[in-house]
């Protein structure tokens, strides 16, 4: 003999509540006390009301504990690159400590990505990186009443960072520290100026009309330590192969640069990697900086001259701010400590002959 | 605009909307005619094939589905992001879904309520299990019952799950003929959770094997077996994490005597291991051999690089993510191949001889 099915009615009485307030919250309908709607959930859970292949309750926003992540580019890079995975574990670290799951977005320029958005109703949205214009994503999570935590957002009317990195006293730092060594030619590899992916030598425009605000300030930082870069490479992804690609051309140039300041760690990575394929040492003939202070293991013993900024950090007030702007909080940004760090990645400029 | 943009790719891409009205019949029953639906006449289903096949039109691109996977790992994604190679793992996955456009959602851990939240109704296209699961397990059967196929990182030989299909026991003998070749006998374990129905820390005593559920372990155990190096103590610890492998190291410390050979179940196992060990003053590999398995690149040990099996977690997670498309396209499972190998390393060297009588002067 089979059990009877489990009715609302009984749902309701067994988590002390009314057949009606069950009913609502079964169909994700009103607003309820979270622990209302979570006996009403733990009791349907239990008798196996609704569930056969169903949910027992329609998925809406406010319901699914899940947060949507719009990661980095290419998306591997988000698990590859130190800094991009110390973000996405303390984002994850602090959301899942408050019973939120996350989850990775299809990239936003995937002609799907508009049906998973759909599919899965979330309850807030992160977004990660400047290389997107999120301005469709921010669009459609509004007209959903969805909360968007941006650590970075792309395109031309991008909101400001809610977690701010100043990245100018630590690159000043960074000139300084060069000057210092003596060098005076230097080159940059820099991350994208703007959304749209390009990959070169690009004339050394003044930094105020550069779009991404990363690049942008890190170029300044320079600027303002009194070290302006002679040569300045872009690269479309923060992926090691483009900066060994970049060095080949850079250190053709002539005056040739003494010294590379790289705009990420993966990207000094590359240029190291690519110095080593023609020859070059580090930093005897040439002098290399990063910007993550993150370990990297190719470059053991050495250890890169850098800025470091904590990822987990940064992943975990992201994560407090977006979780603020889900119950509905409007919080301030936060500002995420830097600091420039000296390795052994960086000497003397070699004697001009 | 970028947006402008996005609109004009999809008018471009072919849906089963266009397939419908080029040849001429209703949505659902071009659905149904691309699944082979016999209630559907024949010239039907061949004229909507035609029309689907000179669109270009990719069933899997319109298959009604929620676009989401679901990736599980027992003790919790958070272990896993300390772990360099399951982050490979995870990468390979997640670059081979977004390219299907699909999102990963990390399902929170076992035996807390959002597990269970998700995987009793959250809609997942597909969920991969990467550690810790056995073929029985609880997630597994919930997941199951409601439809989702699941991929197993970790699966038993007759599992008929979808999994990758590595040479993994072969390279892991040939490790241990490595250490055999420099003259070593017996081998003491620092081995991964060996079975999925307990939680245990400390030397165990392993008769035999038949208590052993958990899939790696097993094979790791029984391949050291295989090889003729004769098992010392084991040493189970609870998750493959540094740590466990400095615990693991402190027991062996307080033995009377240190093992020759201490074989690790994993490279962060025996990260720990040197680690702990070197703090002592004890020498790798002159006093004491230390090999691992995953072969990362550790630059914490540097000069010492771990002897190990090394394989590319980025391409296993790829092949998996290729079973799932496979999978969800209705095509038939062709499991992946990936080919590991033996590394010698420098943390192996000849068993230290047996210590000589103290002579007091």
């Amino acid at each position: 003999m089979s059990a009877p099915k489990p009715t609302v009615r009984a749902v309701a009485t067994r988590a002390g509540v009314a057949p009606s307030t069950a009913s609502l919250i079964l169909r994700g309908e009103g607003k309820f006390a979270h622990d209302t709607v979570a006996r009403v959930r733990d009791s349907a859970r239990d008798l196996g009301y609704g569930l056969d292949g169903r949910p027992p309750w329609p998925l809406a926003p406010g319901s699914t504990n899940i947060a949507g992540v719009v990661a980095y580019t290419p998306i591997h890079g988000t698990f590859r690159d130190a800094h991009s995975q110390d973000v996405i574990r303390g984002l994850h670290r602090t959301l899942a400590a408050n019973s939120v799951a996350l989850m990775l977005l299809p990239p936003i320029h995937n002609h799907r990505f508009d049906d998973v958005f759909a599919a899965m109703p979330l309850d807030v949205v992160f977004l990660l990186t400047t290389a997107y214009d999120t301005s469709s994503v921010r669009k459609a999570a509004h007209e959903r009443g969805l909360a968007v935590a941006h650590l970075e957002s792309g395109g031309p009317d991008a909101p400001p960072p809610m977690v701010r990195v100043d990245d100018i006293p630590p690159m000043a730092d960074v000139a300084r520290h060069l000057l210092g060594l003596g060098h005076r030619t230097i080159a940059s590899i820099t991350m994208r100026y703007s959304t749209v992916p390009r990959f070169g030598l690009v004339p050394p425009s003044p930094y105020e009309e550069i779009e991404n605000p990363i690049t942008r300030g890190r170029l300044e930082g320079l600027v303002v330590g009194g070290l302006a870069p002679t040569y300045v490479y872009e690269v479309a992804h923060s992926a090691a192969a483009e900066a060994a690609e970049a060095v080949k051309v850079l250190m053709r140039l002539d005056p040739i640069p003494t010294a590379i300041v790289c705009q990420s760690d993966t990207l000094a990575e590359g240029a190291i990697s690519g110095l080593r394929e023609l020859g070059l040492s580090v930093p005897q003939d040439v002098s290399v900086t990063g910007y993550d202070a993150t370990l990297i293991p190719s470059l053991a013993p050495h250890v890169l001259t850098s800025v470091h900024q904590d990822g987990v950090v940064k992943g975990e007030l992201l994560a407090r701010i977006g979780l603020a702007m889900r119950a509905g909080e409007n919080p301030p940004p936060a500002t995420l400590p830097t600091f420039f760090l000296a390795g052994t990645t960086t000497g003397p400029a070699p004697a001009t002959t | 605009m970028s947006v402008n943009h996005r609109e004009d790719a999809r008018k471009e891409r072919p849906t089963l909307e266009v397939v419908a009205r080029r040849a001429y019949v209703a949505k659902s029953t071009a659905s149904r005619a691309l699944r082979g639906d016999p209630r559907i006449a024949a010239d039907t289903r061949k004229r909507v094939a035609e029309v689907a096949l000179e669109l270009g039109y990719d069933p899997l691109v319109e298959a009604p589905r929620s676009g989401i996977a679901g990736i599980v790992s027992a003790s919790g994604m958070d272990d896993s992001f300390a772990d360099p190679f399951q982050m490979d793992i995870v990468s390979g996955i997640a670059e081979g879904l977004s390219a299907l456009g699909m999102g990963v959602l990390f399902v929170p851990p076992a035996g807390t309520a959002g597990h269970d939240d998700v995987v009793s109704r959250i809609p997942l296209d597909v969920c991969f299990l990467l550690h810790g699961f056995s073929t029985y397990s609880s997630t597994r059967a919930s997941l199951q019952r409601r439809g989702v196929p699941v991929l197993v990182l970790e699966a038993e030989p007759d599992d008929p799950a979808p999994s990758v299909r590595t040479n993994e026991r072969q390279a892991f003998r040939d490790l241990m003929d490595i250490v055999i070749g420099v003259g070593h006998r017996r081998a003491a374990v620092v081995s991964l959770p060996l079975s999925h129905h307990r939680v245990n820390r400390g030397f165990v005593t392993l008769t035999d094997l038949g208590g052993v559920d958990v899939v790696p372990a097993r094979e790791r155990l029984e391949v050291m077996e295989e090889s003729g190096l004769e098992r010392a103590e084991v040493f189970e610890t609870t998750r493959s994490l540094e740590d466990e492998g400095e615990l693991a190291a402190a027991a062996f410390l307080a033995l009377p005597e240190l093992p020759t050979l201490i074989v690790c179940h994993s490279d962060l196992l025996a990260v720990g291991v040197v680690t702990a060990l070197t703090h002592a003053g004890v020498r790798i590999p002159e006093d004491v051999s230390v090999t691992g398995f995953d072969g990362l690149d550790i630059p914490l040990l540097a000069p010492l690089v771990l002897a190990s099996v090394t394989q590319d977690g980025y391409e296993k997670g790829r092949l998996l993510a290729d079973q799932a498309r496979r999978l969800l396209t209705g095509q038939p499972p062709a499991p992946g191949e990936l080919y590991l190998t033996a590394r010698a390393g420098n943390s192996v060297g000849p068993p230290r001889p047996k210590p000589a009588a103290v002579v007091t002067q």
